[in-house]
């Protein structure tokens, strides 16, 4: 039987440097502060641009792949009072790429970079906990090290 | 933690007569009794816990009479909502009563924050 990847215990770092060559060592040599109170965590996705190919000689037209997508990656914390997330509110303010190091059991460790592209206060009902909602833009490939 | 800051909250209603669970027989009446039903969990994805929690608190109100145990609760709802306190009303009151003592009741769920420690 294969033991499936659990998200309990993950792990998101924040920096505000950026590394001199984009590696994993590159990535791990930055000084990195944890983001706590993290409550869901977007997909991390490697997408492809398309455009549509028609082959010369009757073959079937398809899709083809030219080139990487832009990658969106979104954030829910709890709002409390934490390093980390003084940092991410720092980065939606300034505008500028931060490094990222996302670490889940089983599955390794993610290096990317990203700049803040939305947050959001979400409140709610009278029982509601605060929340924070970020939208981040990849700037960087995602660098997973197992 | 929750006990300590429902007993707080209620206490100056009945004499101090809140108790956890159950109360002896001879208890006078008015009195309140309150039990935890539940809560909503919450942990961080790193496993971490916040310092806060959540609790289902059910609290029952024991008297002589209808009206006032229906004083009395209306007293524990406008308590329990306000400062520090803050609890939510998770649905109306429920009125009982107990065949054997002739006692008049009632109860109502919270939905209460507190300290964890």
């Amino acid at each position: 039987m294969i033991t499936p990847s659990l998200l309990l215990n993950a792990r998101l770092w924040i920096s505000a440097a950026l590394p001199a060559q984009k590696t994993a060592a590159g990535f791990a040599a930055l000084p990195f502060t944890q983001v706590r109170g993290c409550k869901v965590f977007g997909t991390l996705v490697t997408q492809y641009q398309t455009a549509p190919y028609m082959p010369i000689g009757g073959e079937t037209p398809y899709q083809r792949r030219v080139g990487r997508a832009p990658a969106s990656w979104s954030l829910d914390l709890y709002r409390i009072s934490d390093a980390g997330q003084e940092m991410l509110a720092a980065a939606a303010a300034s505008g500028q790429a931060h490094s990222f190091q996302l670490t889940v059991p089983g599955l390794g460790v993610h290096y990317f970079s990203a700049e803040v592209s939305g947050l959001g206060l979400a409140l709610g009902g009278a029982a509601a906990l605060a929340e924070i909602s970020l939208s981040l833009e990849l700037r960087s490939e995602v660098l997973a090290q197992s | 933690m929750v006990e300590a800051k429902i007993i707080a909250a209620l206490g100056p209603l009945v004499n101090d007569r809140v108790y956890p669970d159950t109360a002896t027989a001879d208890t006078p009446l008015p009195f309140i009794t309150f039990q935890r039903a539940g809560g909503a969990p919450l942990v961080y994805v790193d496993g971490t816990l916040p310092d806060k929690a959540n609790a289902r608190m059910q609290i029952n109100v024991w008297g002589k009479g209808r009206a006032e145990v229906s004083r009395v609760m209306a007293a524990v709802e406008e308590a329990l909502c306000a400062a520090p306190a803050f609890g939510l009303p998770l649905g109306g009151p429920i009125d009982r009563s107990d065949e054997l003592t002739g006692f008049k009741g009632a109860q109502q769920d919270f939905s209460v924050w507190y300290e964890r420690s």
